[in-house]
């Protein structure tokens, strides 16, 4: 039994960067920024960008949801704004969260907010990562 | 049926500066259309407003990192 599945948007990532990478654009009303790295990590529950693209943002850090966010060696405080995220064509209003820590570097797509939002497909040996929403139709 | 797209965000040059010059800009936030700087400094609202006023909608925004601080990273 053979599987197949469609998807309207392809990828193409650099491979020979560490984790799979991908440009992402945050919009605030007619505010715009783009995250040239973001990553792909389907480990995370949400998405967490560092605090700075929250101020580029002219958002205030503290007046979003305060979540404490788990890692493997400790915790960390993040608040949760809502924004319209563009990547990989796919673009909707989702929140997500901004670290508290200044030296918090990462920026990662993660569960819940965008995977849950979409229909993704890894073919990591040749960087590719194809996607749709998840409204639209897959045909099995 | 829906049309096959390539993915329309495309940081390929910006990236490619970063590469090339980030080492530059160490501890700042840069703005970057293309291959061309726009802004850069330590306040990212500043480093981004400053791009806006040049006329980019949509600057790419970065952080650059010490390098000794990039590491590869073990997920969560």
């Amino acid at each position: 039994m053979s599987l197949s599945l469609t998807f309207d948007t392809l990828y193409k990532y650099n491979t020979a960067v560490e984790g799979i990478e991908m440009p992402v654009q945050l919009s605030v009303g007619n505010q715009p920024v783009i995250v040239p790295d973001a990553k792909l990590d389907t480990g995370s529950t949400f998405c967490i960008f560092e605090q700075g693209y929250c101020a580029a943002l002219g958002l205030t850090l503290e007046n979003g949801y305060p979540q404490r966010i788990e890692t493997a060696m400790g915790t960390f405080l993040s608040y949760g704004h809502e924004v319209s995220l563009l990547a990989m064509d796919c673009e909707f209003t989702t929140t997500v969260f901004f670290a508290a820590l200044p030296g918090f570097f990462r920026n990662v797509l993660g569960r819940r907010g965008w995977l849950d939002r979409l229909r993704l497909g890894v073919v990591d040996y040749d960087g590719e990562l194809y996607a749709s929403l998840y409204n639209e139709t897959a045909r099995l | 049926m829906s049309s096959f797209t390539t993915n329309t965000l495309d940081c390929t040059r910006e990236l490619t500066w970063l590469d090339e010059h980030q080492h530059e800009y160490t501890g700042q936030w840069v703005a970057l259309a293309g291959d061309r700087l726009l802004s850069h400094g330590t306040d990212p609202r500043e480093v981004y407003q400053r791009a806006r006023e040049m006329g980019i909608h949509a600057p790419v925004l970065k952080r650059i990192r010490e390098p000794h601080e990039e590491l590869p990273f073990g997920g969560w």
